[in-house]
């Protein structure tokens, strides 16, 4: 469901289709922000609140791809839903490889641009709850101790206690208080999770 | 008492006895006779012991003239005998030495024990001599009988002494009388003797003063030769006669049989022969050079000293020339050295002798004399060699023509000039010769010129060097850098200069050129830089300066190259620019530098480049030239705004893109319209519904109705024809110009155009927009072909040419995917298209406007890949067809 804290960006150079659009995403409960051109939407401070992209392609100036290839430089990855008043099918596969949501063509049908909408924003709201969910697990590993770390390593690799022990060249008491130590700081349940956790903190492993 | 002894018969007896006794004692000189004096003396204390039946006797006497007395003693034999006569005289002492006191004394016995009594009797006359002590036991000793014995035995002592003194006063005599005569005899003798020496002495200074003569006579003789042959020397300076002439006269000197001198080759530093006399061939052959030791003239160059071999069969190192000698008849040679003043060898006499011989000192005095001399002619010979030698090498250089010389008067007259200076002052030899160096000097230089001069005449300076400029004889001037040096008589006045000019003309004419390009660099508008491969600004020009704001050139000295460049740009400088600089020598783009004040970005046209040294390799600099492009880079965006908007045209006007446009256009104002209808069946839908916002919605529904229907107005508009606008027109310009209108185009793709415009072509006539517009159409056709193919060149090749007599054609060709055989029929019917988007007018359009021109439009596939389009057009005809 829409939440009152998504906003919907509109990137189009012709008002009375921007408009149009804000009028519509508004009339479903949606809040949308108006930029007339890409350089616009690049210089513009955005809060940060999940949304997404409605972005024309054929445009003076910057087009929507050019803005694409923007965003994917600055690794800024608000999802994109492209339209264009043409139909353009080499450059919609391209749009499409390269992450956009949705390719609309003119004149859309108004579920249609919804449901992208919906999707979009769903998407962006993962992410950054992944992203969230990353930094603290991030906050949480930084709390740990260099020894806990190494401890915490060996944990995750299968060792035991008495292995870890004789590794580390301290006792298994030591190891098993340092290891309580991490789960406590990392506020993992098990060891499947805290891997889990480390996987999703290291993800190339 | 005995009474049987008439006293007097012992008296009788008793002086019978004495009368013996007495006799015995007279009758002892007799046996004194010639005895010496301690004969005497010992005979007599004998004999008085024994006559007198003594206890001892003792004497001390002195022999002739000594001084220490003798002493003896006799004692009677039952006494020790081994007392001797010094202990006996020594017990008497005290008596001998006090006066006498009387004749007699009783002392204590001097040889044995108890007393006795002593007599003492002095010995010789006036007691010169000695004196007698004897002793006996008897008391009633002496008896006034053995008193008279003693004094007659003392007495006849006294007198044998004194005869033996006189005799041997006599023998003295005689014997001094000898010694005398012989003395005499040998004085006699040497006397005779050393007359007789003197007489051989005077005989032999006699003959020595002889020979003397003989000698001064003949020493005499040898001067005068020796002062002729001066004379001759001081005569003739011909090196070969006088050597000749000291071989004869060392000859002739010494009496050799033959001889000959050697000179020293300075080269090899050995000897060789330039006089001989008597030699044959072979000897002249052996000897031809000479540095060994073992010949006489070889050991003499070695040593530095005269050699004389007396005999060159004992001489045991000259055994290996001993067959030569043998051959050319002599046993012993002299070599004489010539050394010069500082000792080092310059020649060699030397004369033989058929006779082992040794020479006389006044030969050798003499040949040292003529070696002397030959050796003072022939260093002075070598050193008249030498000079002309130097002044040879001076000539040569003065002929050689390096550079302009001169020999000049202290009134500035011209002595001597080589062929070098005539060429640059342009006069013959001759009419240099004539004139003075001040009247060919430039004026403007003259003065200084003349102020040195004079400083040389006044003896503050010896030379000067200076650049001056001289008026050739064709009136040219002519550059030249001047040193000139005087010499100096033993006065010190300047008794000629000499000067040596050279031509720098080409240097100063390149100098010109260089303070010229300098000039050029600096009132060059560009920017113009310099700096170290390093990155370490040097040189910037004043309109470079001014561009970026620095006031002067020492500020640039502060500067770095990337501080002109915009921070943005110094990645691309730093990783590609300058790498490529420096590997390929060259770069040449657009770049942006930054106003150092202001902090305005400039855009450049840049080219930057390495300054090489000459014919090297090697890089010393690297500079740059750029110009401001701002202006440009505007008109370049005025330019592509209108290229734009003329292939926006040209798009438009092919309903291929018009197609596209319309979607375009029209699709923006139908969007709205749609999503405004959802918008507001959403906003009436809502509890409760949302009137305002649904009537918004409605009210943009309409204007962007009318929108849609304007839109389509407009696009009718642009899409009718309007009629063509003939003119003549030069198809090679229409051609270039398209490209320019193309050019950002196909740089974007990549593609380069080649261009084979036929010059001269004559001009055709037609509507110079609908033209373009084809040339447009087939070149983004070709541009689409060529970049559809991933690979291979990306080239387009125009051309326009004659085509018979009355056309013109224009081929553009691509190596783009070319035409499918299958289609090359159908390519220009309209609504045609491989392509996914596009209508397919544009080709139907170009044919329909170059055959309203009166021409052909057609399409060839190439051999190689792509195709090509070719249109002909009537040359300077009207369109036959409308």
């Amino acid at each position: 469901m829409v939440d009152q804290d998504s906003i919907v960006y509109i990137v189009d150079d012709d008002a009375a289709v921007r408009e149009a659009m804000d009028s519509l995403l508004r009339s479903v409960g949606l809040k949308a922000r108006m930029f007339v051109s890409a350089d616009e939407f690049l210089r513009a401070k955005l809060p940060n609140a999940p949304s997404c992209l409605l972005l024309d392609v054929r445009m003076p100036g910057k087009s929507g791809i050019d803005l694409q290839n923007e965003l994917l430089r600055l690794e800024n990855t608000v999802p994109i839903i492209f339209m264009t008043a043409h139909g353009d099918i080499p450059m919609a596969v391209r749009a499409m490889k390269t992450g956009a949501v949705e390719f609309l063509t003119k004149p859309f049908r108004d579920q249609d641009l919804l449901d992208a909408v919906q999707q979009a924003i769903g998407r962006d709201r993962l992410r950054r709850a992944a992203l969230g969910e990353i930094a603290a697990l991030h906050e949480r590993y930084e709390l740990l101790t260099p020894r806990e770390r190494d401890v915490m390593r060996l944990v995750i690799a299968g060792l035991l206690n008495k292995q870890i022990a004789a590794k580390l060249g301290t006792s298994e008491t030591t190891i098993k208080v340092q290891r309580g130590g991490v789960m406590h700081k990392m506020k993992a349940g098990s060891v499947p999770e805290l891997v889990r956790m480390i996987a999703k903190l290291n993800p190339q492993g | 008492m005995n009474t049987g002894n008439h006293p007097a018969d012992d008296e009788i007896k008793r002086l019978n006895g004495c009368i013996n006794d007495l006799t015995r004692i007279v009758a002892l000189p007799a046996i004194w006779m010639g005895a010496k004096p301690s004969e005497i003396i010992n005979s007599l204390l004998d004999s008085l012991l024994r006559i007198l039946r003594l206890e001892f006797v003792y004497a001390r006497f002195s022999r002739n003239g000594d001084t220490t007395p003798s002493e003896a003693a006799r004692s009677a034999q039952r006494h020790r005998s081994n007392l001797q006569a010094r202990d006996i005289g020594r017990a008497l002492e005290p008596w001998l030495t006090s006066d006498l006191p009387s004749s007699s004394a009783v002392v204590p016995s001097p040889v044995g024990e108890g007393t006795l009594t002593i007599a003492l009797f002095p010995l010789g006359l006036l007691e010169e001599t000695g004196i007698l002590i004897v002793g006996s036991t008897r008391p009633d000793f002496p008896t006034k009988i053995e008193m008279l014995l003693l004094r007659v035995a003392v007495n006849q002592a006294a007198i044998g002494l004194q005869e033996f003194r006189s005799l041997s006063e006599q023998k003295q005599a005689a014997a001094e009388l000898e010694r005398r005569i012989a003395k005499r005899t040998m004085q006699l003798t040497a006397a005779n003797e050393s007359l007789r020496e003197e007489v051989i002495e005077r005989k032999r200074a006699q003959e020595q003063s002889l020979a003397l003569k003989d000698e001064l006579a003949e020493e005499l003789a040898a001067m005068k030769r020796l002062h002729e042959f001066t004379s001759r020397l001081l005569a003739t300076t011909d090196l070969r006669s006088v050597l000749e002439d000291v071989l004869n006269e060392a000859i002739k000197l010494q009496s050799a049989d033959f001889g000959n001198v050697q000179l020293v080759n300075v080269d090899t530093g050995a000897l060789e022969i330039v006089a001989h006399r008597g030699f044959q061939e072979d000897f002249l052959e052996h000897f031809r050079s000479v540095r060994d030791e073992e010949s006489a003239c070889g050991r003499a160059l070695q040593q530095g000293q005269r050699v004389i071999i007396e005999d060159v069969l004992t001489d045991a190192k000259f055994a290996p020339h001993r067959a030569i000698a043998a051959s050319a008849g002599f046993r012993a040679v002299h070599s004489t050295p010539l050394l010069s003043r500082d000792g080092e060898p310059l020649g060699m006499v030397s004369t033989h002798f058929r006779q082992p011989r040794r020479p006389s000192d006044r030969e050798l005095r003499f040949t040292d004399l003529y070696a002397r001399l030959a050796a003072e002619l022939i260093e002075r010979h070598r050193a008249e060699h030498a000079l002309r030698a130097s002044e040879e090498r001076f000539r040569r250089y003065f002929e050689l023509g390096l550079v302009g010389m001169a020999t000049t008067s202290p009134s500035k007259g011209i002595l001597e000039v080589n062929d070098e200076l005539c060429r640059i002052l342009g006069y013959e030899h001759g009419e240099l010769m004539q004139k003075t160096w001040a009247e060919m000097t430039h004026p403007d230089d003259l003065a200084a010129d003349v102020a040195q001069f004079n400083r040389v005449l006044t003896g503050e300076i010896d030379g000067y060097t200076l650049d001056k400029r001289w008026i050739r004889k064709d009136g040219r001037t002519v550059d030249t850098i001047m040193s000139a040096r005087c010499l100096r008589r033993p006065d010190g006045t300047v008794d000629y200069f000499v000067g040596l000019v050279q031509d720098i003309t080409a240097r100063k004419r390149a100098e010109e050129e260089r303070r010229k390009l300098a000039a050029l660099i600096e009132n060059s508008p560009d920017f113009i830089g310099i700096a170290s491969l390093e990155g370490q600004a040097q040189i910037v020009n004043p309109a470079g300066r001014a561009m970026v704001g620095l006031d002067n050139p020492t500020q640039v000295l502060q500067t770095r190259i990337l501080d002109y460049v915009l921070e943005e740009d110094h990645r691309a400088f730093q990783k590609h620019i300058f790498p490529f600089v420096l590997r390929e020598g060259q770069w040449e783009g657009e770049t942006r530098f930054r106003h150092l004040k202001t902090h305005a970005i400039i855009p450049m046209r840049q080219r930057i480049f390495l300054i090489k040294e000459p014919g090297k390799d090697q890089a010393v600099a690297m500079a740059t030239i750029a110009s401001d492009i701002s202006e440009r880079k505007r008109a370049e965006e005025a330019l592509r705004t209108a290229q734009a908007q003329l292939a926006h045209m040209a798009r438009v006007t092919t309903l291929g893109e018009l197609a596209a446009s319309i979607a375009h256009e029209v699709n923006q104002p139908l969007t709205a319209i749609v999503t405004n209808g959802d918008a507001g069946l959403r906003w009436i839908s809502q509890n409760p519904p949302n009137v305002e916002e649904a009537r918004a919605a409605m009210r943009e529904m309409v204007m962007q109705g009318h929108r849609a229907s304007d839109v389509i107005a407009r696009i009718r508009a642009l899409v009718r024809r309007s009629p063509p606008q003939i003119s003549s027109l030069a198809i090679n310009e229409l051609i270039e110009e398209v490209l320019i209108l193309t050019r950002n185009q196909l740089a974007e793709y990549g593609i380069k155009v080649r261009t084979e415009l036929e010059t001269e072509l004559t001009p055709i006539s037609g509507d110079p927009v609908q033209l373009q517009q084809v040339l447009v159409n087939l070149i983004l056709n070709a541009v689409e072909a060529t970049t559809a193919k991933k690979e291979g060149p990306r080239e387009l090749l125009l051309t326009a040419q004659r085509h018979g007599a009355n056309e013109v054609l224009v081929a553009v060709r691509d190596s783009g995917t070319g035409i499918d055989p299958q289609h090359v029929d159908r390519l220009f019917q309209p609504f045609f298209t491989t392509k996914a988007t596009g209508m397919g007018l544009g080709l139907a359009i170009s044919r329909s406007i170059v055959e309203s021109h009166g021409g052909r439009l057609w399409a060839t596939p190439n051999e190689g890949p792509g195709a090509t389009f070719h249109f002909s057009l009537p040359v300077r005809s009207m369109a036959q067809h409308g």
